[in-house]
Formats: structure tokens, sequence, C-alpha cells
């Protein structure tokens, strides 16, 4: 329903399709028989937040619960922004049209740092408190979930609730207490407390933290009986986990606009550089069969034509020649498109390549993320340059010009030469093209290249080590930008100011939450974007809040208690420290399917860690 | 085969999408439908949907109209029109199948109905200014040629019928300007202009009534 109030500024703002909701397989309910209204929230724009296929999983299972309605929520672009503050709009769910100021649950999905501001942003554009111990009663439960609760202290004052790992059970699980809570008369400070007793439920009030003269944080004391750890929450069973038959097809064209389909959750891999690697350990697979039937269900129920099969690698799905089969059954009957992305340079080959080619041809990406063998060792990318050159040859072989490659600078241990080593390789994928006698006639061969920044992230081997300056980042990029002399090579690289103020966040403390406060208050937000990002006015707050924004880049010793120390997402300490010991000296550690490296993960009682390995069995 | 064309309705939250966006939405629905319908042949092979005449973002329409081509030549209509809204957000909705009678190349005129309001100003106030700044001898509009050019163009000689009256809240505009492909005039132009000289904003909702060909007979 388009709320009533906005509906005359409609077309005085861009793109407003983004405020009317009205798509096909939106959730309408009646008001009359629901229980608990729940704002799912995404820190960012529609074309942004639709794209994401976590909120469209926990959509459709929340409203799949009959007293539940979940509505979807964007943050507005600026012109919108603007007019609702000047009419005094307060913002509204796109299901219903209604302001969500007074919703028993407002949750917010956590994709990437810089969209925190967005978070605060949001709740004042809903006339909600925005510190916890502001909001009385049983209603305005603010949750917050995703991969950046990984380390939620940035947000500790804001948000009740954090949900750590996987949300489909512990949501669920949550608004069941709070509905008992209610008809019990309890009051919200026994909500909260009754919800840290849940598996995977963070709630920060109940935690103090103490830091040394330094900045470095002294202890972590949880209060009122709340656990010392907070274990994350896992699905183990991908085949019965939850899965949307549907999706809400947008009215306008949104970021990724297909059928995106799971394939398995976790990575076997264990790049050294990768959260989400760590996070989502173990690997778990959907069987083929489900998969084919989850995606024919999608197809008929949205009428997309195209199908993404999701995961962090994909090449790494082990029965991917089985589904490929099933699946080009009917999809190319049906006219239905495959994509697989995530692909590894060395799960790349003919076959793939002709089940994908079956309907239209998309664009190669691989992801070497480092220009020499001892940079690719000290990450744990298991991939050489003979698989680089042998992919890519198989690639032109079948038709394709064009391949994107992505890097990283500024990992640890880095010199000159591995950055510079970037540029060669490329140059060795162009010469491929040209040695390979059956290219396209006429048809240039173009290598794009593309390096983001290094980032150290929780969870991650690298957790501890420091990250580039923005003068050392600039620096890199330019002696690579310098030495690329072939025309035939794009270069395209990510802006080293953004990627610092990530960084500040990725690894930040409680301190921060006076520092977002401050900068929204400053009309900071949607940092995520050229047009509103200012490093300048960013450092400006957080020294005014008495912070120093390198202390969080700098490198952190074995034995610090870091923000993040009370959170458990299975792979122990011990793991990640001896990994980041081995990358020092260049040492590769097997992938799992390879053999156990006893990382934590098994204590999960499934996945990749129980499956049997051919060297064992053999 | 059979060739058919679909007369539909565009409002609500439809109402602000753009003609791409109502084409990709028409071709979703067409597809989640599985009505069996002609792709056009090629190496890019597509559903084929060929719209008559496309319509602004924010504008709703009462007789829009695409074509497209059922695989069996005795398809049902009337199934086809049921199952199609199943698959049709709530914004457009088709209610009527026929045989195309004319070429949408034929299209020449349509007719809008215009709703126009301001904050703070009466509908009686905005139809005296509109009612004096119909009767100028030139409304000059800067509007871009197909070659990108921005060139003027005196609207009022452009226009073949207006009456203004009044509706609800607002005031009601009644009006018949150039469309389809030789020559298009997008009412938004003289909305501009009358705000412009109005001197306070104004708020438009537009209707599409009906399309005519050169003879002012109605589009079929």
């Amino acid at each position: 329903m388009i709320n009533k109030q906005i509906e005359p500024y409609l077309l005085k703002v861009q793109k407003p399709g983004r405020y009317v909701g009205g798509e096909i397989n939106s959730a309408q309910k009646n008001k009359d028989e629901i229980d608990i209204r729940f704002a799912f929230c995404f820190p960012d724009t529609y074309e942004i937040g639709m794209s994401h296929l976590g909120m469209k999983i926990l959509y459709s299972q929340f409203n799949s619960v009959p007293y539940i309605w979940c509505e979807r929520v964007f943050a507005p672009w600026l012109d919108m922004e603007k007019i609702m503050i000047e009419k005094n709009i307060p913002l509204w769910g796109l299901e219903s049209g209604e302001p969500i100021t007074n919703f028993e649950f407002i949750g917010f999905t956590l994709q990437y740092e810089l969209s925190f501001t967005n978070v605060l942003q949001m709740l004042k554009l809903a006339n909600i408190p925005l510190r916890s111990r502001d909001r009385k009663g049983l209603s305005q439960i603010v949750v917050a979930g995703g991969p950046c609760a990984c380390n939620p202290e940035p947000l500790a004052d804001f948000i009740d609730i954090f949900f750590i790992g996987e949300g489909e059970e512990v949501d669920l699980e949550v608004i069941e207490l709070f509905r008992k809570c209610r008809n019990e008369g309890k009051n919200r400070d026994e909500f909260l407390h009754l919800c840290s007793q849940i598996e995977g439920v963070y709630v920060p009030s109940l935690y103090d933290v103490t830091y040394d003269e330094k900045g470095i944080i002294k202890d972590i004391t949880p209060l009122d009986n709340a656990p010392a750890k907070i274990r994350k929450r896992i699905m183990m069973n991908m085949d019965e986990s939850f899965y949307p038959e549907k999706f809400v097809v947008p009215l306008i064209e949104i970021v990724h606009d297909r059928v995106v389909q799971e394939i398995f959750r976790g990575c076997i891999r264990g790049c050294r550089f990768c959260q989400a690697g760590f996070l989502n350990r173990p690997v778990r697979e959907k069987s083929p069969y489900t998969i084919d039937r989850q995606c024919h269900t999608l197809c008929r129920n949205t009428g997309y034509d195209e199908i993404s099969l999701s995961s962090l690698s994909s090449s790494d799905y082990t029965k991917i020649r089985e589904l490929l089969e099933q699946l080009t059954q009917w999809s190319i009957d049906e006219k239905v498109s495959l994509s697989l992305p995530s692909m590894r340079v060395d799960g790349f080959d003919n076959e793939i390549l002709s089940k994908l080619k079956t309907v239209r041809k998309s664009g190669l990406t691989f992801a070497p993320e480092a220009g020499t063998q001892r940079m690719r060792d000290v990450i744990n990318k298991n991939v050489t340059e003979e698989e680089l050159i042998q992919t890519c040859t198989v690639a032109f072989k079948g038709g394709w010009t064009a391949v994107k490659l992505y890097f990283m600078i500024g990992l640890p241990t880095e010199t000159l030469e591995d950055v510079l080593g970037i540029g060669e390789l490329a140059q060795k994928v162009v010469n491929c093209y040209y040695h390979n006698e059956n290219r396209q006639k006429g048809k240039q061969v173009k290598v794009t290249i593309s390096t983001s920044s290094f980032i150290p992230k929780p969870f991650t081997p690298f957790q501890w080590e420091p990250q580039d300056s923005i003068e050392e980042t600039r620096r890199k990029q330019m002696a690579l930008k310098e030495n690329i002399t072939s025309r035939k090579i794009v270069y395209n690289y990510h802006e080293a100011k953004v990627s610092y103020l990530e960084g500040v966040f990725a690894r930040g403390d409680r301190r921060l939450c006076k520092v977002l406060e401050k900068a929204v208050e400053r009309g900071l937000h949607f940092d995520g974007w050229d047009e509103c990002f200012s490093l300048e006015k960013w450092l400006d707050v957080i020294r005014d809040c008495g912070l120093d924004p390198d202390f969080y880049l700098r490198r952190r010793s074995f034995d610090e208690i870091l923000p993040w120390e009370h959170i458990d997402y299975g792979v122990t300490k011990k793991f990640l420290k001896s990994e980041c010991e081995k990358a020092y000296n260049n040492q590769t550690t097997p992938n799992c399917r390879e053999s156990c490296s006893v990382c934590g993960a098994a204590k999960y009682g499934g996945g990749v860690c129980y499956e049997k390995r051919a060297s064992v069995v053999s | 085969m059979k060739n058919v064309r679909v007369w539909y309705r565009k409002d609500g939250a439809c109402r602000f999408i753009s003609h791409l966006d109502i084409y990709r939405t028409f071709s979703r629905a067409l597809i989640m439908s599985g009505v069996p319908l002609w792709h056009t042949e090629g190496y890019n092979s597509r559903l084929y949907v060929s719209f008559a005449l496309p319509l602004s973002l924010g504008f709703r329409g009462v007789y829009e109209s695409v074509d497209i081509r059922f695989l069996e030549d005795d398809y049902s209509c009337e199934a086809f029109i049921k199952k199609i809204n199943e698959c049709l957000p709530k914004g457009l909705t088709v209610y009527n199948v026929a045989e195309p009678i004319m070429k949408p190349n034929e299209i020449c005129y349509a007719r809008y109905v215009i709703y126009i309001k301001a904050e703070e100003h009466s509908p009686e106030e905005i139809y005296r200014f509109t009612y004096d700044f119909m009767q100028q001898e030139k409304i000059l509009a800067e509007k871009k040629n197909k070659k990108g050019e921005l060139k003027q163009v005196n609207l009022k000689e452009n226009i073949s019928l207006c009456e203004l009256g009044y509706h609800d809240d607002c005031m009601e505009m009644e009006i018949i300007l150039p469309a389809g492909n030789e020559k298009n005039v997008n009412p938004q132009l003289l909305i501009d202009i009358l705000e412009k000289q109005i001197g306070y904003e104004l708020f438009a909702d537009v209707t599409r009534r009906e399309l005519y060909t050169q003879d002012f007979r109605l589009f079929k």
C-alpha cells in the first residue's frame, strides 16, 4: 500500500518505484489478525536491499507465521529523506504503508560497516529513540544480524539484541519469547534478560567493557547471568532449512534481478583474509534434488528467466555436474539461463562451461586475489599461475574475449614485487589469448583487473594484522598503474579513504558508538556512496569524540582482548593464530576436503567435517 | 499463431515505474502465467511483446495496450485474462484481449485528464490562472528533438482540445495532444510551464484516457 502522506510527493523524487511497494508476492495481511509487526530494515537503497538473499529468506519465513507481519523497509535516498523530514513523515513499511514507529520489532541486517550510519538514520526517520536505554516498554525492540554482527560493538549502544550466526531459528525463538513475556506482563529488562539465555542471542547491554589507559580492552564482564561466550547459531541440515517458494518481484530493476539459489553455506578453502569463509564454517551442502526443486518453484512463482547459483565458491560444490544435468533438463526448454558466480580458477572446465552457455553468455570473473605465488601462499589462496592460464585458455577457446580478475593489495607481508606481480599476471593472460589459435578473428581481448584494499576482519587469521595507511595504499595503486603498459588491460581500484573508514569500524569497539551518533547528527550517512562519503568530516567527528582512528588499524598483539572476544563462531582462536603464523612462513593449509586442520567447527556435528574423504576411503 | 492486443490499466504502485520497468514486469508475468507465447527468433531469443505507446513514469493509463502472439490459434482470451491478472502486480490489470485492428504507428493523438492542485492555493485560484494561461497566443516550451538538440516548441498550436473544470479539491484539465512516434507532446511540458508562470509548486495527477488516429478515430 502506498503511504498516503507521501503519495503527493512521489513524483518529486528520483525512482519513486522504490517507495511504493505493491510488488507481486509481497505479503499483505489483515492487521487485526496480527500479533507481531516486524519491520525488516535494510540500511541501504531499495535496489541494493532487494538483491539480498538473507532478507528474502527471513522475510518469507516470518510471513509464513500467521501472527507475524514482516514488512520491508529501505533507507530512503537523500531526495526522499529531505521531503520526509520537511513534511514530518515518519519512515514506513512498504507492505502496509504505515509508520514503523510502534512496531514490536525493528530488525536490521548488517552487511557492510559503512551502512552503520544508515541504521541510526533510519531509526531517526522512524521517530525511534537511538539508544537502547531510551526505549521503554515491550515494543520497539531493535534487533540486528548478518555478517557485521560478528563484531557488533560499534553498534552496542543502539541495538537491543544481536543475532549471532544464521537467523532462521533464533529469530523466531526470540519472537516467541516476546509474546510469552508480553502475555505474562513482563517488562523490557526482564524480556532482554531472558533473551540472553537463548543460544545465538547477544544482548550488549548485559556486558560491561573496561579499557586501559591506551584504550585497549581490559575486561568484558557479563552481568546478570548473561553467558560469558555467545555462540553462533547454524543450520546444519540445508535440505530441511527454510527456503522461500517465492521472491518479492520488484517493479523496478534491482542489482541482482534474478532467482538466487543457495547451493551450500561455508567454504572449504580457508583463504586467510576471508571473513565469510571462517564465520560460516563448516561447509553444508544442499542436495541437487532440493536445489533443482527450489529453483523450478522459484522460476514459476516469479517469472524470472535467470538463476544464479550462489555460494562462496561454486565449483567446490561436490555434485556440480549432477546438479547442472538436472537443471538443464527443464531450464533449456523454459529458456531459463544459469549462472555460476564465484568460480574458482581451478574449478573450471569445458563441461561446466557448455552447460552455462546453454542459454546466454555472461562475463567471466576470477579472483586470484594476489599477483605472485608467494603472496597467494600467504593468504592460502591455493591457486597457481598455471591453473589461471589453463582456465583462461579454456575460456578463450570457448569464445570468451573478456576476463575480469580480482585482487587485493595491502595484504600481510606484501612487497612491491607482489603488487607489480598483479599487472604481470594480467599481461600473461593477455598473451595467453594471442597464443590461442582458435580465438575469434578480429576481436580484441580485454582483461579488467580490480584491486580492493585489504581490511583485516574479525574471526580471520589476519584479525591481528595492521591495515595499510591511505598513503601506503595509494602508493601501491599508483605503482601498479604505472607498471601496466598494455591497452588491453583495464585497471580499477577501490578508493583508499573508504577502506580506511571501513577498517576502523570492522575492528572497532564500543567507544565508536558515540562517533556514529555524532556522525549522524552531523548529517553523515550513506557512507558507501561516493556522493555522500567524506573522510575529512569523519576524521573531525572521531577526533571530536577524543579517539584516534589509527588506533583501530594498528597491529594487535596475540594476547590482547579483542572487542569481539566474547563472541564464538566455532573456529578457535588457537587455530586462527596458528594460521596467521603459517602465513608468515608462506605455508599453505589444505582445504577441508583434503584434510581436517582442526579449526573447531567440527563441534557442530555435521557438514564437511563428517564427509568421507577420498584419502580416507582408499 | 495468433496476434492479440492486450488492453490494460496502469495505476497504483505501477504508476510510479518507468516504461522499461513496465516491459520487464509484463514479460515476467507472461512467463509466470505459463501461456504458450511466441518468442523472437535470432541469437538472443526473447518473449515477443510490443507496446503501442510508452506511458511516462507517474502517469496513470486506462487505455494501454501491448501486442503479443499466442502460439495456439484458439487459445481462450478469457482464460488468458484470468491467468495474466494473477501474475501481474495490483497496479496493472488486463481487462480485454482483442484482435489488433490498427497499427500502433497510426496513433497521432492522446487524450489526458489532469487533476492539478497546490498546497495553500484553492482550485479556483489555479483555475483562474490556468484559464488566462491557456488564452496566451504562444506557450513556448523547450523540447529535445530526436537528435538531442533543444528546440523551442509552441505548445499552444499543438493543443487540439482543452477544457477546464473541477474535480474534488483539484482543478481538472482535459486535453488532447499529439502522441505517437512522429510527434509527441508530453503534457508534463505544459504543466511545467504552467507551474513556472503560476509561481508555486503544483501537484499534477495525469491519466491517459484514450488514443486516436490522424482522423480522430479511436485506436483499436
